[in-house]
């Protein structure tokens, strides 16, 4: 059960929809997919919502689930006709170190996204299903291939 | 500054740009009314009625003979239950299939919890079917 039912579903939905769409934007969606699985992990809340202790940890969860179910292989973040203009105008280093993240593997792309919004090993292992030892080597070998691809690029 | 500085800095600024492009591109009330306009929860309830026909499936599987399934409904039910509750976990997978499939979704998880039930009675009667 949610431990205050005066934190409702519109305030996780407004505090959480942003974060959400950028986690499924470092596991390798597209803005547009990432939009979409968004907004079905809010519809799978919608549904669950009075079993569900932890509403930021469960969407998280769903949305990797989707993103990796329909992202085999991590592929270049195909911009749209808007934001592609705007990218051209203003060139940004930090799009391409999104870019970098998103050429790990997945347990390392994953276990680093979750790092990134401050899930600590603990609970990430509890939310992914991985070992605590798995997140850890995931996390280590992620930042190391990171640290590489940064030097190269 | 170290790598791992480094790497933590980068990481920083990635957050910081997906957060201001974002802020940007997103009106998350705009967002919010689409999302309560399109609400469709109508299948999940739907899928509520198929229960009955799954607690049936499953107690007759269970059942030795077909005479005894009613003494089996109880763990039917538990086991049917354990089935809706993996389904919670992939909404949106099943939300995308046609409703024939979403039943037949439920009643492959179902049975595989009735096979895994079987295994478990099978191998405990093994030890004392030894012993005599």
């Amino acid at each position: 059960m949610h431990d205050d039912p005066r934190f409702g579903f519109d305030e996780t939905y407004l505090k959480e929809y942003r974060p959400l769409v950028a986690f499924a934007q470092r596991l390798g969606a597209s803005p547009g997919d990432a939009e979409d699985a968004a907004q079905e992990a809010f519809l799978s809340l919608h549904i669950a919502w009075s079993r569900v202790g932890n509403p930021a940890g469960w969407l998280r969860t769903v949305v990797a689930r989707e993103v990796r179910q329909s992202r085999r292989t991590p592929r270049r973040w195909p911009l749209t006709g808007a934001e592609r203009s705007r990218h051209d105008a203003e060139p940004d280093w930090r799009d391409d170190a999104l870019d970098l993240l998103r050429r790990l593997p997945w347990p390392e792309r994953a276990a680093m996204a979750w790092e990134m919004d401050g899930y600590s090993v603990a609970e990430t292992a509890e939310l992914t299903g991985m070992t605590e030892v798995e997140v850890r080597r995931a996390r280590r070998r992620g930042s190391a291939k990171l640290k590489r691809l940064i030097k190269e690029h | 500054m170290d790598a791992s500085t480094e790497t933590d800095a980068v990481l920083r600024a990635v957050r910081e740009r997906q957060h201001q492009e974002l802020e940007a591109r997103i009106d998350v009330a705009a967002r919010l009314d689409d999302f309560k306009a399109r609400l469709d929860t109508g299948w999940w309830d739907d899928l509520q009625g198929c229960r009955g026909r799954l607690i049936t499936e499953a107690a007759g599987r269970l059942s030795p003979s077909p005479g005894d399934a009613a003494g089996y409904r109880g763990t039917a039910e538990r086991l049917v239950d354990r089935s809706f509750r993996e389904a919670l976990d992939h909404l949106p997978e099943l939300h995308r299939l046609p409703p024939a499939k979403r039943e037949q979704w439920l009643l492959v998880r179902t049975l595989e919890q009735v096979l895994d039930e079987v295994r478990e009675r099978t191998s405990a009667l093994i030890p004392r079917t030894k012993r005599a």
